[in-house]
């Protein structure tokens, strides 16, 4: 088991209504539990508010739960130093819905995609961004270009170069392909599945789209405020929903 | 009645809409689909007298026998408070956070149907109504950021109905929206186009959404219509390369288990769409085609009737 997720809470204060009253607070994530096995990939699917993103970014540790707890790789990730933490985080990347927002556009690509190796101080470089490149379908000369000289389905290409360059066991990622129109959508999703069978990756695949979760994922978690509506092989999910959000959903999708 | 004759839009050497033949009669339920740079947004555009100052326009556009080829920006703005309305993809942007919803309603009816103070607060409780917004005599005294997201759509809608247009024209109007929320508003649409009598231009990259609120679809590629017919014929059965391309494409919502421990690939269109500038002369969609011809990329496939419906394809020539 690559990542384990045990009765994880997270709230947050909003600010106050009135004076004298307590702020409101607002539970995002509800007592959510995952189980993730090396080469498998879960879905999130969710809408605003649903708390998929928090999740991801608690197992991603950006932020703490305030309750249970995140194992990775069997690394309790909340009880690492700072120290051991940086050291691992090579193996547990992300990758984001909007790639223009994570590229500095006055680096090149081959910058960019190197500065989780020079942060791990990798030799080789030059090689491993080579070889990211290749893996994601981009050229080796691609590298000395500029963000804006690339569609976005390519940029997308270099965010997934750029996330897979460590070497990673686990990809976070939160509606990466959202943005995307459709047949580059598709491109991409093959992409990842590719990388999956190739590295072995575990995914955790977070998407409001049930139709592009469903074309990827083996396990299915169906989030609504916060809480976990069902969850299961994402086959069973898909043929038999047990909550009528997940009806909704799949009505939306065209089902 | 709207009437496109060989309509162009075009920046220089790059063409965004390319000679755009097509008729909108009252009551029509029209879907536009297509990519990013297809030209589904600026057929709309064109339709509201909008397309960017730097555009040059040719071909003909008529509006109920109007020629509004060419019209000023006077015309088009008497065009646009009585025949046509749009509404757009971000319904936050799109209202005056300052002023109260109600106010934004009352405002065009007052303006452009003369309506008193009084009467335009009437029917802008009406039209509340009528787009199912919940608790309609309240939310009329609020603010936009005090709405939810389908909410704020329910008033641009209702804005856009204020005059009555003969035409609405909704430009990804459920994209940002949440799925529940996605179906009410595209229902809304299309039950307000047939109570109305009103015609509805529904253009998104949302296949799903399309297929509940139309019932004729174009289809767009790289400025150019390149299929158009029934809903449920185009969608069931694609001519044109690209429709297939892009229909196979869309994931499915049903399961799809794995098969000697590999997951099944979804089919893709090979290639990317090229910059406006760099289109073929010929079809737009050669060079990703897979059942391209010789002359494909040179001479461009004219508009086929395949029985109530068409497709521009020269594959489809001779025989199919």
């Amino acid at each position: 088991m690559i990542l384990e997720v045990r009765n994880v809470t997270r709230r947050y204060r909003l600010p106050r209504q009135a004076l004298l009253s307590a702020p409101p607070v607002l539970v995002a994530v509800d007592n959510a539990s995952l189980t993730l096995e090396r080469g498998e990939t879960l879905g999130i699917v969710g809408e605003s508010g649903s708390g998929k993103s928090t999740l991801a970014r608690m197992v991603m540790a950006f932020e703490r739960p305030d309750e249970g707890n995140i194992r990775f790789d069997g690394h309790d990730l909340n009880a690492l130093s700072t120290g051991d933490l940086r050291r691992l985080r090579p193996k547990f990347q992300m990758i984001f819905q909007d790639p223009y927002g994570s590229l500095d556009p006055r680096r090149t690509v081959g910058w960019s995609i190197a500065e989780p190796l020079r942060v791990m101080a990798s030799t080789d470089i030059t090689r491993r961004v080579d070889e990211a490149l290749a893996q994601v379908g981009l050229r080796q000369q691609d590298a000395a270009k500029y963000p804006h000289e690339f569609s976005g389905g390519q940029r997308q290409r270099i965010a997934i170069a750029r996330a897979i360059v460590t070497r990673p066991a686990l990809l976070v990622a939160d509606e990466a392909v959202s943005a995307l129109d459709v047949s580059v959508q598709a491109q991409i999703l093959n992409l990842l599945m590719d990388l999956q069978d190739e590295l072995g990756l575990a995914m955790l695949f977070i998407s409001h789209d049930l139709a592009v979760v469903a074309s990827i994922c083996d396990q299915l978690m169906v989030m609504q405020h916060g809480r976990t509506l069902e969850s299961g092989p994402a086959q069973q999910v898909l043929a038999a929903p047990s909550h009528p959000y997940t009806k909704s959903l799949l009505t939306a999708a065209g089902a | 009645m709207f009437e496109l004759d060989q309509l162009s839009v075009s920046f220089g050497t790059a063409t965004a809409l390319r000679e755009a033949t097509l008729t909108i009669r009252p009551g029509d339920r029209l879907g536009v689909v297509g990519e990013s740079g297809s030209g589904k947004t600026m057929l709309g555009l064109s339709l509201m007298g909008m397309a960017p100052d730097a555009a040059q326009v040719t071909g003909r556009l008529t509006v109920d026998g109007q020629e509004m080829t060419g019209a000023g920006e006077a015309d088009w703005q008497r065009l646009r408070a009585r025949k046509v309305a749009m509404i757009f993809q971000e319904p936050m942007s799109a209202l005056n956070p300052l002023r109260r919803v109600g106010d934004t309603v009352a405002d065009p009816l007052r303006i452009h149907m003369g309506l008193s103070a009084a009467e335009a607060d009437a029917r802008a409780l009406d039209l509340f109504r009528e787009v199912g917004m919940p608790d309609p005599e309240a939310r009329l005294r609020q603010f936009p950021h005090e709405m939810s997201g389908g909410q704020r759509q329910r008033v641009l809608i209702a804005l856009a109905l204020a005059c009555d247009p003969a035409l609405l024209i909704a430009d990804e109007p459920t994209t940002a929206l949440d799925a529940n929320i996605r179906l009410r508003i595209t229902d809304l649409l299309a039950r307000l186009a047939d109570q109305r009598g009103m015609a509805l231009l529904f253009i998104s990259h949302d296949l799903a959404a399309v297929a509940r609120a139309t019932t004729e679809i174009a289809v767009m590629y790289g400025g150019d219509i390149v299929e158009r017919g029934a809903t449920p014929a185009v969608l069931k059965d694609p001519a044109h390369p690209y429709t297939r391309g892009l229909l196979g494409a869309r994931p499915d919502p049903a399961p799809q288990p794995r098969r000697n421990g590999k997951r099944p690939r979804l089919p893709t269109i090979p290639g990317t769409v090229p910059a406006l500038g760099d289109l073929a002369p010929g079809c737009r969609f050669s060079g990703r085609c897979p059942v391209e011809l010789a002359h494909c990329a040179t001479v461009r496939p004219e508009m086929r009737d395949l029985g109530g419906r068409f497709a521009a394809c020269h594959a489809l020539e001779g025989g199919a």
